[in-house]
C-alpha cells in the first residue's frame, strides 16, 4: 500500500492529466447510464420518469414478440460484420499505400480526398446516391444500364442490388477516416527495420507483409475488439436515408435502430425506445466481452483487458 | 496468476457499482431540486405598475387584482422576422386587459411533433400549446400533457362557447372531460377530386361523372398525350403524409376509417350508413380485401401505363410544388367552400381551379379536432391562458394582429373586412387556421365576401359520424400497435403502383398484420365501441 501510495505520488502529475478525460467520460457516458431505469417504466408526464409506474419487461415485448426480430437482428448483425471486414481490409490497405508514396505533398492530398465524404451528411449522401439510382433520370440508368441492354432498373424496390450498395456506401464514407489510425501506426514503424530489410533484399512485398502488418497488429486488434460492441447498433443514417426509407427493400435494410424508428415514432414511447437500446448494448457488451476472451485464449499480450 | 488478477478486480468492480450508486443519488437529488425550484423562477416579482388605469369591461377580473404573467403560445408555424413586432403589439393589448404578457413560440410544421412532445417529456412551461388529432393529441391526453378545460371554459371562455358550433366541444374530450378547444373554421373536409380548369376546359371533361379513380383513366391517357409535360397522376409515396389509396373505401362504399391508423394508413372501418350494431370491419375483411386488390391493382396498370410518376414509391416533392410548375392537372384533395380559390393562392395564383366532391363531408372526431388549442399542464396560470385564448376567439383585432400582423406594416386594409397583405413584410406566418376564430380573419383578395358565412352553413348542416366524439385508448394493445405500424410502414409502397405484384404484397402484408395481432385490437376498439355506445345511448 505504502508502495503504491508513492507510486501514485510520484506520478501525481500525470495522473490529474486524466482528470478533464475522465469527466467527460462519466458526463457523456456513465452519468446518463443511470436513465436504464425508464426502459422498466410506463413514463407519462405527471409522474415523471421518477415516479411513473414500473412495468416489468413489457416495454421489451413488442420486440421480441415481432415477426420481424429475426430479420433485423440478421441485417444489422451481418451489415455491422460485413461492414467491418470490408472496411478494415480497405483502411489498412489505403494506409499501406498511403505509406508508400514518396511524394508528401500527394500523400497528403489524396489523403484529405479520402476522408472528405466522412463529413458529409447520410442524407447528402442519399441524394447524392438518389441521383445514381432513380429509376427516370438516374446516371446508372443512363450509362451502365443503357450500355448493357438491360431494361431500366427500379433500384428503389429491387432488394437484390441493396446489400452491395450499402456496403459500397459505407465503405466509401468511412475507409478514409479509418486509415488515418493505420497511418499513424505505420508512421510509428521503427525505419531500422525497414533498412536492415532492404540490406537483406527483401522486395516491398515481403517488407509490407513481415514488417508493416505484423506491427500494426495490435492496433488492429484493439479497434477490432471495440468495434465488437457496435455490432447490434447500425448506422441509422446509411439504412434510412440512403435507400429513401423505400418499403420493399425493408428485408435487406431493415435493422435495429430503423425499426425500432419506424415503429415508435408515432407512439412515443420513451420506456419503449428505451428497452431497445438497452438490449443493443447489453448485447454489444456480450459481445465485447466474448470477442475479448477469444482474443485472449491465442494471445494473452493482445486482449485488451 | 489468472486467479490473481481476478481476486485483484473485484475491489476495482466494487469500486464502480459504488461510484455508481453516489452519482445516481446526486442525479436523484438534482432531479428533486429542479421540480421545486422551477416555481419560482417562472413567478416574476409583483411590478409595481401593475395596471393601467384604463379599467376595460371585460369577461374576467380587472387587470388591476391580477398579478402580472406571460402566456407562452406554442404553435404550429413558420418563425417569421417580424415576430417580435407583433409580440409587442400584443403585450400593449394584454397588458391592458388582463395584465398578461404573450410569448410567441411558432415551431416549423416538420419539428412540431417532435419538438412539442419533447418539451412534454421533459416538463418544459408552455401555457397554450397547438395540438391535434393528427399530432398525437389523445396519446398525450391519456399521458396527463394537459390541463381538463370543462370549468375554465365556464368562468373565462364564455366568447368561445357563444361563438362555436357546440359539436366542436364534442370531440376533443377523452373520458367525458374536455381537454382542447378547437380554432372556430370549417368542422369537416369533403374529398374532392380538383382539377386544372383550364385543363377541363381545353378537354371537356365532364368532372361531375368522374367519382372513382378508374372514372379517371381515359382522361389520364388523353392528357397523357396531349400534354407532354403534366403528370397525369402523381403519388409522392415517400412523403410521411402518405397512406396509400386516398379515398378507395369512401368512392367503394361507405366505410369512414375509425380507430389507429398507423402511418396514416386505415386499419378498422366502419360503414357508416349501415344500420347494423356499429361492427368494425379490418383491413382483413374479406369485403375490404376486395377493395384493396382492386385498388392496387389498378394503381399498378396505371403505374404501367406511365400515368404515375416513375419515381412514386420514393418521391417526397409536394403538389403544392408541382402544381406552380403546372406539371398537376389534376389531384384527390379535402374540400370545404372555397377551397378551389385557397388552392390558387397556395400556389401562386397561377391557374383556377375547379372541384367535384366525391366524399360527403361528416363530422368524425378526428375532423372536428383537426386544430387546437390545449393548456398545458406546467402551465402556472390556466386561468389567464383560457383569457388570452378567449380573446383570440372574440376580438377582431386581436386575432387578426396575430395571423396579419400590423396593418400597414404587414397589410393594407382596401374595405372593413378585407386587405391586401404587402408582399415580402416580414410576416406571413399563414397560421389562419391554427389560431383562434378563423371566422374573424379578415379577407384577403380571391376570396369572396361571403367565405365565412358559407362556412358557417357548411358547419351547421355537416352531418355528424354516428361515432363523433368517441375515441380510442390504445393502453391496452401498445404492442399490437407498434407492430402494425412496422408491418404497415413496410408495404406503404404497394398503394403508389411502383412495385410489382401488388396483390400478392398486399395478401403478405395481411398475413403479417394477422400476427402483429390486428385481430386483437380489432376486438379491443368493438368493445370499446360498445361500451361508449351503451354510455350514450346512441
Amino acid at each position: 500500500m505504502q508502495a503504491r501510495w508513492k507510486l501514485f505520488w510520484k506520478y501525481r502529475y500525470l495522473t490529474l492529466m486524466i482528470v478533464p478525460a475522465l469527466a467527460v467520460l462519466v458526463l457523456n457516458n456513465y452519468l446518463p447510464m443511470f436513465g436504464v431505469f425508464i426502459a422498466f417504466k410506463n413514463i407519462n408526464y405527471i409522474d415523471g420518469i421518477w415516479r411513473s409506474p414500473w412495468v416489468g419487461f413489457d416495454n421489451f415485448e413488442f420486440l421480441f414478440t415481432s415477426g420481424s426480430i429475426w430479420r433485423i437482428a440478421r441485417n444489422t448483425v451481418s451489415y455491422s460484420l460485413v461492414f467491418m471486414i470490408v472496411n478494415l481490409l480497405l483502411s489498412v490497405a489505403i494506409a499501406v499505400a498511403i505509406n508508400e508514396i514518396r511524394s508528401r505533398w500527394l500523400a497528403k492530398t489524396y489523403q484529405t480526398f479520402l476522408i472528405m465524404p466522412y463529413f458529409l451528411s447520410m442524407v447528402v449522401v442519399s441524394y447524392l446516391v438518389y441521383g445514381f439510382l432513380n429509376p427516370e433520370k438516374g446516371f446508372l440508368n443512363h450509362t451502365v444500364v443503357e450500355w448493357l441492354g438491360m431494361e431500366r432498373v427500379f433500384w428503389y424496390s429491387e432488394t437484390a442490388y441493396w446489400p452491395y450498395i450499402l456496403t459500397i456506401v459505407s465503405a466509401w464514407k468511412g475507409v478514409g477516416i479509418g486509415a488515418v489510425i493505420y497511418i499513424a501506426a505505420i508512421a510509428g514503424i521503427d525505419p531500422e527495420y525497414y533498412e536492415a530489410a532492404v540490406i537483406d533484399g527483401a522486395s516491398k512485398w515481403r517488407q509490407i507483409f513481415h514488417i508493416t502488418l505484423p506491427t500494426i497488429r495490435p492496433v488492429i486488434i484493439i479497434i477490432t475488439i471495440l468495434n465488437m460492441g457496435h455490432v447490434f447498433n447500425s448506422d441509422f443514417g446509411l439504412f434510412y436515408q440512403v435507400p429513401m426509407n423505400s418499403g420493399p427493400l425493408y428485408p435487406v435494410t431493415d435493422t435495429v435502430d430503423t425499426y425500432v424508428y419506424r415503429a415508435l415514432k408515432e407512439l412515443n414511447d420513451i420506456g419503449m425506445s428505451s428497452a431497445a437500446a438497452l438490449v443493443q448494448s447489453v448485447l454489444g457488451f456480450a459481445l465485447v466481452l466474448l470477442t475479448n476472451a477469444s482474443v485472449r485464449k491465442i494471445d494473452k499480450d493482445q486482449a485488451l483487458f | 496468476m489468472d486467479i490473481k488478477t481476478k481476486k485483484r478486480h473485484i475491489p476495482a468492480l466494487a469500486l464502480v457499482f459504488a461510484f455508481a450508486s453516489m452519482l445516481q443519488a446526486c442525479a436523484g437529488g438534482s432531479g428533486d431540486d429542479k421540480g421545486a425550484s422551477s416555481p419560482p423562477a417562472s413567478s416574476a416579482a409583483p411590478s409595481s405598475a401593475s395596471a393601467s388605469a384604463s379599467a376595460a369591461p371585460s369577461e374576467s377580473a380587472a387587470p388591476s387584482e391580477l398579478a402580472p404573467y406571460e402566456v407562452s403560445i406554442v404553435y404550429f408555424g413558420k418563425p417569421q422576422p417580424d415576430d417580435a413586432l407583433v409580440e409587442a403589439k400584443l403585450n400593449e393589448f394584454f397588458k391592458e386587459k388582463i395584465n398578461a404578457t404573450v410569448k410567441l413560440q411558432p415551431i416549423a410544421s416538420s419539428d412540431y411533433k417532435n419538438r412539442t412532445e419533447l418539451m412534454m417529456n421533459t416538463g418544459e412551461k408552455m401555457d397554450l400549446v397547438f395540438t391535434a388529432s393528427w399530432l398525437n393529441f389523445f396519446g398525450n391526453v391519456s399521458k396527463g400533457a394537459f390541463v381538463e378545460l370543462d370549468d375554465l371554459l365556464a368562468k373565462y371562455g364564455q366568447g368561445i362557447k357563444d361563438r362555436l358550433n357546440p359539436l366542436y366541444l364534442e370531440a376533443p374530450r377523452m373520458k367525458g372531460k374536455l381537454y382542447a378547444i378547437p380554432t372556430n373554421k370549417e368542422i369537416t373536409q369533403g374529398k374532392a377530386l380538383t382539377y386544372r380548369k383550364d385543363i377541363v376546359d381545353k378537354y371537356q371533361i365532364p368532372i361531375d361523372s368522374i367519382n372513382t379513380m378508374a372514372d379517371l383513366e381515359p382522361w389520364m391517357a388523353k392528357v397523357k398525350a396531349g400534354e407532354p409535360g403534366i403528370i397525369p397522376y402523381y403519388v409522392a409515396g415517400g412523403s410521411g403524409n402518405f397512406g396509400g389509396g386516398f379515398m378507395m373505401y369512401e368512392t367503394r362504399g361507405n366505410y369512414r376509417p375509425i380507430g389507429p391508423a398507423p402511418a396514416k394508413t386505415p386499419m378498422f372501418l366502419l360503414d357508416y350508413k349501415s344500420s347494423d350494431e356499429m361492427k368494425v370491419k379490418s383491413v382483413l375483411d374479406p369485403e375490404i380485401v376486395d377493395i384493396n386488390k382492386q385498388e392496387v391493382g389498378l394503381f399498378r396498370s396505371f403505374y404501367e401505363k406511365g400515368y404515375i410518376n416513375a419515381d412514386a414509391a420514393t418521391s417526397t416533392t409536394t403538389v403544392n410544388d408541382l402544381q406552380k410548375e403546372g406539371k398537376i392537372w389534376v389531384q384527390a384533395a379535402t374540400w370545404k367552400p372555397g377551397a378551389d380559390i385557397e388552392m390558387k393562392l397556395a400556389t401562386d395564383s397561377k391557374y383556377d381551379y375547379v372541384s367535384h366532391v366525391v366524399e360527403e363531408p361528416i363530422v368524425t372526431t378526428d375532423l372536428a379536432a383537426g386544430s387546437m388549442f390545449a393548456i398545458s399542464r406546467t402551465s402556472k396560470d390556466p386561468d389567464r391562458a383560457m383569457m388570452v385564448l378567449n380573446y383570440l376567439h372574440t376580438d377582431p383585432y386581436v386575432i387578426n394582429l396575430f395571423v396579419n400582423g400590423i396593418e400597414d406594416k404587414h397589410y393594407k386594409k382596401v374595405g372593413e373586412n378585407r386587405i391586401e397583405p404587402v408582399a415580402d413584410s416580414g410576416y406571413n406566418p399563414g397560421t389562419s387556421w391554427v389560431v383562434g376564430n378563423q371566422l374573424l380573419n379578415y379577407l384577403k383578395p380571391g376570396q369572396p365576401d361571403d367565405l365565412y358565412t358559407s362556412w358557417e352553413k357548411f358547419n351547421n348542416e355537416a352531418k355528424r359520424f354516428p361515432l363523433m366524439g368517441f375515441v380510442f385508448d390504445e393502453a391496452n394493445v401498445k404492442n399490437e400497435i407498434t407492430q402494425m405500424t412496422a408491418v404497415v410502414t413496410e408495404y406503404q409502397s404497394i398503394f403508389t403502383g411502383a412495385v410489382k405484384n401488388p396483390e400478392k404484397l398486399l395478401d403478405e402484408r395481411n398475413a403479417k398484420l394477422k400476427s402483429a395481432g390486428i385481430e386483437k385490437v380489432q376486438a379491443e376498439l368493438q368493445k370499446q365501441i360498445d361500451a361508449w355506445r351503451a354510455e350514450n345511448k346512441k
